[in-house]
């Protein structure tokens, strides 16, 4: 049987793929980063996942508005890394486990979350930057990545309840795979930022110390922040927050927090990196 | 219909902006973004937040081929094009006068007023060799010095003008 061994909350700035991407990385600005985010990857390299389950928000990148899923399920072998406009980041192709993806999608979809399946995507950073963070910089994934997509570009995205019972049926569904697999669940994206408007630069470290708490503890009480409540207290775009409750959750109800790292700033956002294990 | 000419499309590029703007008169809805009450009824509570323009179901109907221009610069042949010359590349679009002339200006943050999703209008910055922090800065009308000091410092904290219109004595309601 499959089961989920970890949950791991990330955010995704692209600014800290470019650091990794152009060697600056070890810079007075990206040290302190890069030095809080060791310990996530030794301690996923010690979890060795089979497979990760990864969910994230596209960025005009594979999606665009012509046609806006809410949840996107990628079913394919390899997901290209896309052309952001300034070439591919240099970074292996994401190898998937279709078997597993399908399997997700059948039972999501009769369990009522409507999955749209994507059998060819490129995969952009929101995607490949919490995985070059958890890691590090590599010739090969040493796992394989399901990606699942969620649109919080075009308002209104999914609610934190929604996402947080999306999480739920994909834990039942994991849970219901016959093979031996571990598995893994990123959520990512946030926290508190705001890229937009004359608010632009918005942090709420209060707001993001309550919601790492929250995810921990108490994620039935994160569910009732409204959209409205993201927006105006965690910045307009620490709504992907809600992706995070996707992933917590898949973590079934108590967890213990392996390791916790906020910092600011990475470019225009306040980051966050949480890493979960289910009890 | 007739098929185009060998030569490609002929219209002046006047006459494609009188038709534009005739349809905009028609539709009555595309030059700006009507009152709320016009497709709405309710007020949204998010209006609330000062100096934010949630891209909503309003702004993606009045914002959708601005938006999709933007996506277009994608691809390399297109940077190229727009380039070269930028209002016959945005002539490829049926762009109001104000969602051109906020293209034409680089005027960041009337972009957003026009129905700009700002994943899509930072392309066209990339495409000028800016980074999302230096908008980021024009928008809030902050030198980018001070923007990036700003940042540094922990970001721009929560204050109650901030935080709600109703507190913002340049932003009531």
């Amino acid at each position: 049987m499959a089961r989920i061994v970890g949950g791991i909350a990330c955010s995704h700035v692209p600014a800290i793929g470019a650091a990794l991407d152009k060697g600056t990385s070890g810079n007075p600005y990206w040290t302190p980063y890069f030095a809080g985010t060791t310990p996530a990857r030794e301690w996923l390299a010690k979890l060795k996942p089979d497979v990760a389950i990864l969910i994230y928000n596209d960025h005009a990148n594979a999606l665009s508005l012509e046609m806006i899923p809410t949840f996107l399920l990628g079913t394919a072998a390899h997901f290209p890394v896309a052309d952001e406009g300034f070439g591919p980041r240099p970074v292996p192709p994401v190898h998937g486990h279709p078997k597993l993806a399908w399997h997700l999608v059948e039972n999501l979809i009769l369990d009522e979350f409507d999955m749209t399946i994507a059998n060819e995507m490129p995969v952009d950073h929101g995607l490949t930057v919490p995985l070059s963070v958890t890691c590090g910089q590599v010739d090969r994934w040493p796992f394989q990545v399901i990606p699942l997509c969620v649109n919080v570009i075009q308002y209104p995205p999914p609610t934190g309840v929604r996402c947080f019972k999306l999480g739920q049926a994909i834990r039942r569904a994991v849970e219901d795979y016959p093979e031996d697999l571990r598995v893994v669940v990123y959520g990512t994206g946030g926290m508190s930022h705001q890229l937009q408007g004359e608010r632009a630069g918005f942090v709420n470290q209060e707001f993001d110390t309550m919601f790492l708490d929250g995810m921990v503890n108490d994620p039935q009480k994160l569910t009732q922040l409204s959209h409205t409540q993201y927006m105006r207290e965690s910045g307009s775009e620490g709504i992907e927050m809600v992706m995070w409750l996707a992933m917590r959750g898949a973590l079934g109800g108590k967890v213990r927090e392996a390791y916790r790292f906020y910092h600011v700033p990475t470019s225009n956002t306040a980051s966050g990196l949480l890493c979960l294990e289910p009890t | 219909m007739q098929p185009l000419p060998a030569g490609g499309f002929s219209l002046e590029i006047e006459t494609i902006s009188a038709i534009i703007e005739l349809a905009a008169q028609y539709r009555g809805t595309l030059s700006t973004l009507p009152n709320r009450e016009d497709f709405m009824a309710a007020p949204r509570d998010y209006e609330d937040i000062p100096g934010t323009y949630v891209y909503d179901a309003e702004r993606g109907r009045v914002g959708y081929h601005l938006n999709m221009f933007c996506m277009s610069l994608n691809d390399p042949e297109n940077r190229k094009a727009f380039k070269a010359n930028e209002a016959t590349y945005l002539d490829r679009f049926p762009l109001t006068p104000e969602q051109k002339q906020a293209v034409l200006k680089r005027d960041w943050l009337g972009m957003l007023k026009v129905g700009g999703n700002i994943y899509y209008t930072i392309k066209i910055a990339f495409c000028d060799g800016l980074t999302f922090q230096d908008v980021a800065g024009m928008m809030c009308s902050m030198p980018k010095e001070e923007y990036g000091k700003m940042m540094l410092a922990g970001g721009r904290v929560p204050t109650p003008q901030n935080l709600s219109k109703a507190n913002s004595p340049v932003e009531k309601k």
